[in-house]
């Protein structure tokens, strides 16, 4: 096959069509009526100029007219000419009332201070009281950072990814750990995003911490699936995190030490009110500890003197306003988990990620952002001299992204994305001299998009889009197929960026709001997602080792279709928010796994997949109270998902390992007093599917165990009380510092972390199932401070 | 992986714990075990045919009497196997079988048949067997300690041939532990492996047997370890017989070396 000109053939469609785009939108301006003049600017924090992402504006004489600031505080609002009071809101700060006569396009900056009540605390409130009422987007959780630092934590640290645990729709993979599934999708299908960059694997020590440094970290936000055509990538979700900016009025010092980590953070002004920088540095030392308990003669094993177990990340971000239309932003992640015996074995994992950005005006009503992103992961291990392997996954990528403010009822997001995926699977040295390497892997993946948020009237609005992806597999190597046996039946060579195999997606987006009364609404919603990038894991936990594979001439790309409605309403002047959504997500070429598949060091590992569908539904309540001395929220879920693979239980569909029938978190946090701030949060989960013998048997005097169908077990239902408490000891302008308390498992339920089937070691006529439990109770504390 | 887990929770928090539980577990219908053995050794060779049972009950496992045991060869040979005990049966005695002959079990038992075909691969010497240090690593499973003493077995793997094979070791008699090892990646090189070498004695004897196996008993005991069964998609091991039948049939050779400890 001859494939080069087909790249390109693809890359001229797509901009044909992007052209198509510009010019459409150019054709909007030119119909908008003359007496229309834009109020546009930035909303920014008064304290440290932090941007204020998703700061709402409302217009008092034009109810239902508004705008939110984007993700670098930019916003723009086109009305006809005439006097208007702006009020201009954010979570968490003291409203903004300005009168603005609107005879010529106006440029206005807002800051906003923080809102302080009487017990000296921040007050959480919402980005707009009522914008789940308003707005179209569903399947969309918004956590701040500020929102979440009194909910209590595991091993002292704060972690966003298990804070979003507690959401619905949203399920931790197991005990501890910073990997979750969303809607039933498998844990790979969710897109997690740092300054746009992919992180490829969000955990530090097999999960039971996330890279993300709470202290470096402003906001995230989850899309359940029905994520703006602007996103695309992974099947079930978009866990987008952005970064602090860093404060540019003064130089800050913010930092925690705690039992086994401790995270330092510098911040300041590169040229005051132009730009600013943040570093935050992170590092676990758990093994500095257990070689203390050693030395004391408390643990006795060697082989616990001898484990080396540790991690460090840091994060670091600049950002620069070159003036008025044009400012900079540079952000980087680097990260190093180590883990190792001795000098038996050693495995280091990470991620490193940079992403480059400028965003530009090109009027007061087209913003546009052009971002350069890097993205690596890699691990390496060693057994000792006999043997060492290395295998990693780069993003080189390139992202446009427009905005285009067209009136007060319509807004256009459109832009495209091109990424070069190079993968290494494996460089593998036996003995020092002979080294095997598997065969690389390149991609591109290049996407086209356009999306449009229009307001029909006061009661009903809608987002709608598309995204047009590409992928294609690139040489050189020699490509294989294989039969249903997995032996090879073909195999042919490419060249050097030689297109092996394209795939091409054309993935709708839509979404609708009917505002039922001022209290109320109804929302319905579809998406289409699609996945070039497939996790091989055939392990129940989390391991730095599970194989990224490309779409390829064996491996289709997965498809996911999803639909969505909710009923939404706010009670008691929008103090409590209550959602209720039902979804129902069909997965087509879903991945599985043959009996006894080999995914590490094998060249051939598309031989040893099997492919399938898969479908997950469910119903997500959730309520939330914001505000007032005690807030927090329930959540709870009701789901089902399952696949179906041939030769795999009959052909009939059976439950995937992440099923979970229900799932509940409880959030409670309660402000005592100025100094002392109490929270909780209880977890009740159906146990993962799992598959049990159904009968045992004798092999060469050994008791083996009989299996029918798969994953037709459950592990016992899990349940856990957490309990939190901040004291702040001193809170001035100049200093401020706070003792962070929590027990896990406050109750110590001994939930099951795995369970295993042995002979009885006092009766070997018998077998018995052995659970064991990680973590009975683990009490932490953390001291902070900030100057 | 789970080993690092739980290392990595007895370091920070010592605060694991295990417990038995009791729980509800799906039962099956009875279903036939087959494990039969021939190598190129002369003496006599057995098939063992016995029933699995459910996971409460006791570890007593039904054999099976009365099945029809047939044993041919690709060169036209048959046997019928004898049952020597209750679900026990038997070759010939000074049955040897031979390298390169593929062999076809057929078992009829309560009017079902289950049929299973292995070919004895060519006997790969063992070069040495001597003490010294654990050269495996953790991977190995033998040690965790870069100073260990292990048993050290050395063997050059046959080029330019898929070798599979089964490796086990005896100390006076008593078996110790057993690994495969195919040669992928290691195609016509010397091959170290370390074996246990707990609680040696002066006089002990060490015997250490390389087994040569086909692929698909190979694969059968690949997918019979623990890992296996314990996967995202589980599944029972991959057995070379047909009609569902459990256990396997391996046709394989033996090279033997025996060292005493001084």
């Amino acid at each position: 096959m001859k494939n080069e000109p087909l790249v390109k053939k693809i890359i001229k469609q797509l901009m044909k069509k992007y052209i198509v785009i510009i010019v459409l939108i150019s054709s909007f301006q030119s119909v908008m009526a003359q007496q229309h003049f834009t109020l546009s600017g930035y909303i920014r924090d008064a304290k440290n100029g932090e941007d204020l992402i998703g700061a709402t504006i409302t217009v008092k004489e034009l109810p239902g007219k508004g705008a939110a600031a984007n993700t670098y505080g930019f916003y723009s609002l086109t009305l006809p000419a005439g006097t208007y009071q702006i009020t201009v809101t954010f979570v968490g700060y003291v409203p903004q009332k300005q009168t603005v006569e609107l005879n010529k396009s106006v440029k206005i900056d807002f800051i906003l201070g923080e809102s302080v009540n009487e017990v000296g605390e921040v007050v959480v409130t919402a980005t707009r009281k009522d914008e789940n009422i308003r707005g179209t987007q569903m399947g969309e959780q918004k956590l701040d950072t500020r929102e979440i630092k009194n909910i209590p934590v595991f091993f002292g640290e704060r972690d966003i990814l298990k804070t979003i645990q507690l959401l619905p729709g949203i399920k931790p993979v197991g005990e501890g750990s910073s990997g979750f599934t969303v809607r039933g999708g498998a844990s790979d299908q969710n897109l997690v995003l740092l300054d746009e960059a992919t992180v490829y694997n969000a955990s530090h020590l097999m999960g039971f911490f996330s890279v993300f440094n709470s202290d470096a970290i402003k906001e995230v936000t989850v899309y359940k699936g029905n994520e703006s055509a602007e996103y695309g990538g992974r099947l079930s979700s978009v866990v987008d995190v952005k970064m602090n900016e860093g404060n540019d009025k003064k130089i800050g010092v913010s930092g925690g030490i705690g039992l086994i980590s401790s995270r330092l953070t510098v911040e300041g002004p590169i040229v005051k009110n132009k730009g600013s920088f943040i570093v935050s540095a992170r590092r676990t030392y758990a093994d500095v500890i257990t070689q203390g308990l050693y030395n004391l003669h408390v643990i006795k094993d060697t082989m616990v003197n001898k484990a080396k177990l540790y991690f460090y990340d840091f994060n670091v971000k600049a950002n620069y306003k070159i003036n008025d239309k044009n400012r900079i932003f540079l952000s980087g992640y680097f990260g190093q988990d180590k883990l190792g015996f001795g000098n038996t074995f050693g495995i280091n994992w990470g991620n490193a990620t940079g992403t480059l950005r400028l965003n530009h005006l090109f009027s007061d009503r087209m913003f546009s952002n052009t971002s350069l992103i890097f993205s690596n992961f890699d691990y390496n291990i060693n057994a000792g001299n006999s043997m060492s392997i290395i295998s990693r996954i780069q993003d080189y990528g390139l992202k446009q992204d427009y905005q285009f403010y067209s009136n007060d009822v319509s807004t256009i997001n459109f832009g495209f994305s091109s990424i070069y995926h190079r993968i290494i699977p494996g460089i593998i040295t036996l003995n020092g001299d002979n080294t095997k390497t598997l065969d690389n892997k390149n991609g591109l993946e290049n996407a086209l998009y356009i999306s449009h948020k229009y307001t029909f009237s006061d009661r009903f609005n809608t987002e709608y889009g598309v995204r047009l992806c590409s992928f294609t597999l690139l040489g050189p190597g020699t490509f294989y197929s294989y039969d249903a046996d997995g032996t090879i039946i073909d195999s042919s060579s490419y060249k050097k960026m030689q297109s092996v195999k394209t795939y091409i997606n054309i993935e709708p987006r839509a979404s609708l709001n009917y505002k039922l009364n001022e209290v109320s609404s109804l929302k319905a919603s579809y998406a289409r997602n699609t996945q070039n990038l497939h996790l091989l894991s055939n392990s129940t936990s989390i391991n730095p080792r599970d194989l990224w594979i490309p779409s390829s001439n064996n491996v289709k790309p997965e498809i996911a279709d999803q639909v969505a409605v909710g009923y939404f309403r706010n009670f008691d002047d929008n103090k409590f928010e209550f959602s209720s959504e039902v979804y129902y997500k069909n997965m087509q070429n879903q991945i599985g796994y043959k009996n006894g598949a080999v995914l590490n060091n094998n060249n051939n590992v598309e031989s040893q997949i099997l492919f399938g569908k898969g479908r997950a539904y469910g119903l997500e309540l959730f309520v939330k109270k914001k505000y007032g001395k005690f807030n927090g929220w329930i959540s709870y879920t009701l789901s089902r998902t399952e696949g179906k693979f041939v030769g795999v239980n009959n052909d009939n569909y059976f439950p995937f390992k992440q099923d979970r029938t229900h799932d509940i978190s409880i959030v409670g946090i309660y402000d005592l007093n100025t100094k002392w701030t109490v929270s909780g949060t209880w977890v009740y989960y159906t146990g993962n599917a799992v598959t049990f013998p159904a009968g045992k048997y004798m092999v060469d005097g050994q008791t083996r165990y009989y299996i029918t169908a798969p994953n037709s077990n459950r592990m016992p239902p899990y349940h856990r009380l957490d309990l939190g408490a901040t004291y702040i000891r001193k809170k001035t302008d100049k200093f401020e510092s706070s003792w962070t308390f929590s027990i896990y498992n406050a109750y110590m339920h001994d939930n099951a972390y795995s369970i295993n089937f042995q002979t009885d070691p006092k009766d070997p006529t018998k077998t018995q199932a052995v659970q064991t439990t990680l973590f009975k109770m683990v009490p932490s504390v953390t001291y902070n401070f900030k100057f | 992986m789970k080993f690092i887990i739980y290392l990595l929770v007895l370091s920070i928090s010592l605060f694991s714990c295990q417990k038995v539980v009791n729980l509800k577990l799906n039962t099956s219908s009875s279903q036939i075990v087959i494990v039969g053995k021939i190598s190129d050794q002369i003496g006599v060779d057995t098939v063992t045919i016995t029933k699995s049972v459910n996971f409460s009950d006791p570890n007593v496992f039904p054999q099976v009497s009365g099945a029809k045991v047939y044993l041919a060869d690709n060169d036209g040979n048959k046997d019928t196997l004898q049952e020597l005990v209750a679900g026990k049966y038997i070759t010939k005695p000074g049955f040897q079988g031979v390298i390169g002959r593929t062999y076809t079990l057929t078992i009829i038992s309560e009017g079902q048949s289950y049929v299973a075909e292995s070919t004895i691969p060519k006997a790969v010497a063992i070069d040495s067997v001597y003490i010294g240090i654990n050269t495996n690593g953790s991977f190995g499973g033998v040690g965790r300690n870069g100073n260990e003493k292990a048993i050290n077995v050395v063997f050059t793997d046959q080029a330019n041939f898929l070798n599979y094979y089964y490796l086990v070791e005896y100390i006076n008699t008593v078996e110790q532990n057993s690994s495969i090892i195919s040669d992928h990646l290691l195609d016509g090189q010397s091959i170290t492996r370390s074996l246990k070498a707990k609680n040696l004695n002066k006089d002990d004897t060490i015997t250490v047997l390389l087994e040569g196996i086909d692929s698909r008993v190979y694969e059968y005991f690949r997918t019979s370890s623990r890992a296996n069964t314990e996967s995202a998609m589980p599944a029972n091991p991959v057995s070379n017989f047909s009609n569902k039948a459990l256990g396997y049939f391996n046709a394989y050779s033996v090279s033997k070396k025996i060292i005493v400890i001084k």
